[in-house]
């Protein structure tokens, strides 16, 4: 599902990734865990092709990232879930309207994708911010926005980049029992943090199934 | 589709000011380059109504008989660039001036005692390159000259053919301006909304849009600041023409062949500015390193 071999990722003579390798299978759920500016969001990247290794070969979903060309880019993405670390709502548009964003670029028809959008913010406790902009609603209802648009299209592969750091604790549990219960339907999940408690907490909360753990330090990764 | 007009549109909404101006702009534009081409086509109506008529008319003296004048006729034709001269007796000349003007010609004819004062005359047809007023002036001047002739006038052929030409190159150069101008400030309007929109774009490019889907709204929005602009210009010049019809006399308006082409031009006008400002806004993300395709 997720294969990286010996990925090197070097940006303007720093480098960021040293001939980095894991795997993660499909249904897989697991945790990339490092300090601040490891490269956690970089080696992320990398995954949904916002960039490009400088070495080594890349496998997700399947397709080797090097083949893809600009028309099967989008295809690609389209199956990839993404929770940005700093949520990347449009600001413009209204919480309802973010999160239809991801269906109406499928060609969801108006019915479903309003009953979608409805059922996932019911979900999400953001019915009542329906009709509210970004700006209006909380740092943690954004996330919850964030998250409920990666989802929305029940992507095979869910990316969530460092998005439970601000949530406060019950709250983390909860978005990641939701990514739990994701991974049980078939989506793989990837989640990256820098709280390296994260994964041991959830498991003994939620009497969760044991997940696997990355550890991203000075550009190598250890499982 | 219906998301991408509806997503315009919204976008136009949020850039209205720079969007407004732009529209504005090339309202004025259309209304001038419309100013130009009901200039050119009502000369040129006026060339082709005149076509008919003779650009100058030399009046013989009375003394000159029919086939004196014939003879004469006949002798200017071989020296000058003279296409074809016509007699016209002194009859013909009254006999078209009562049909001109009535029982009037009646009264000069009486006022005269029963003799007719209208003088016999050749129209004379010039080669067509040959109808600039310089030219006509020589021809007549040169005519004068003989003492046949009593006198020579120009119709305002010359005139007439001289204001063509200039306005010819007058409205060749207001279409070029105008759609110059036109593509500029619709490529301005629609990249200012289209960088407005950066965090959206730079979203929907990850998330999995396609090219084509980031695109249309550029173009979209092109296509609609060009139509309406053509179609805001189009109805102020109609609204103009009618309010000073009473000092344009018979002028027709615009062709409706010309309206169409105006609004049309104005749309495609739109289309390559929302192509052109799609290129630039992806050609400034690759240069700030943002992988939108």
């Amino acid at each position: 599902m997720i294969q990286l071999h010996q990925v090197s990722y070097s940006y303007q003579n720093l480098s960021v990734l040293e001939k980095a390798s894991f795997r993660l299978e499909r249904g897989e759920f697991g945790f990339l865990i490092g300090e601040s500016g490891a490269g956690k969001t970089t080696l992320l990247k990398l995954l949904y092709r916002e960039l490009i290794p400088s070495s080594g070969a890349l496998n997700v979903l399947g397709q080797s990232l090097a083949d893809l060309t600009p028309s099967t880019l989008p295809i690609f993405r389209r199956k990839i879930g993404i929770v940005f670390q700093d949520c990347n709502l449009v600001e413009t548009k209204t919480v309802e309207q973010n999160l239809a964003i991801p269906q109406k670029l499928i060609g969801t028809k108006k019915q479903i994708l309003r009953d979608n959008v409805n059922n996932l913010l019911h979900q999400m406790g953001l019915i009542h911010h329906k009709k509210a902009f970004p700006k209006d609603i909380s740092s943690n209802e954004r996330n919850r926005l964030a998250i409920a648009r990666a989802i929305i299209n029940s992507p095979l592969l869910l990316i969530v980049d460092q998005a439970t750091e601000i949530l406060d604790p019950k709250l983390t549990l909860e978005m990641l029992s939701l990514f739990d219960a994701l991974n049980f339907q078939g989506t793989t999940v990837l989640v990256a943090t820098a709280d390296p408690e994260l994964p041991d907490k959830f498991v003994r909360s939620k009497n969760a199934s044991t997940k696997r753990v990355f550890t991203l330090k000075d550009g190598y990764i250890t499982t | 589709m219906r998301y991408q007009i509806q997503n315009a549109f919204i976008h136009i909404g949020q850039k209205s000011t720079i969007n407004l101006f732009s529209i504005i702009a090339l309202s004025f534009l259309t209304l001038l380059l419309s100013a130009f081409l009901f200039n050119h086509s009502s000369i040129y109506k006026e060339l082709l109504h005149r076509e008919t008529t003779a650009p100058l008319i030399a009046f013989a003296n009375d003394i000159v008989v029919e086939e004196e004048a014939r003879l004469f006729a006949n002798q200017i034709r071989k020296t000058q660039h003279i296409l074809h001269i016509e007699y016209v007796s002194k009859e013909e000349n009254y006999t078209r001036a009562e049909r001109q003007f009535g029982h009037l010609g009646k009264l000069i004819k009486n006022a005269m005692s029963g003799s007719n004062p209208f003088p016999a005359s050749l129209e004379i047809y010039v080669d067509p390159t040959n109808t600039s007023r310089k030219s006509l002036e020589k021809i007549a001047f040169e005519l004068e000259a003989y003492d046949k002739i009593d006198d020579v006038v120009l119709t305002g052929h010359g005139v007439l053919t001289d204001i063509f030409r200039q306005t010819n190159r007058m409205t060749v150069a207001s279409i070029a301006i105008t759609v110059l101008l036109s593509l500029l400030f619709t490529y301005t309007a629609v990249l200012k909304t289209g960088k407005n929109r950066h965090q959206e774009i730079q979203l929907l490019n990850l998330i999995g849009a396609t090219r084509g889907y980031i695109r249309a709204p550029f173009i979209l929005h092109g296509m609609f600041i060009g139509f309406s602009g053509a179609l805001l210009g189009l109805a102020c010049f109609y609204f103009l023409y009618c309010v000073f019809t009473f000092q344009l006399g018979v002028l027709e308006f615009l062709p409706y062949r010309q309206l169409i082409a105006i609004v049309i031009s104005g749309t495609i006008i739109g289309l390559f500015a929302g192509i052109f400002a799609h290129r630039n806004y992806v050609v400034s993300c690759r240069k700030k390193a943002l992988n939108i395709t």
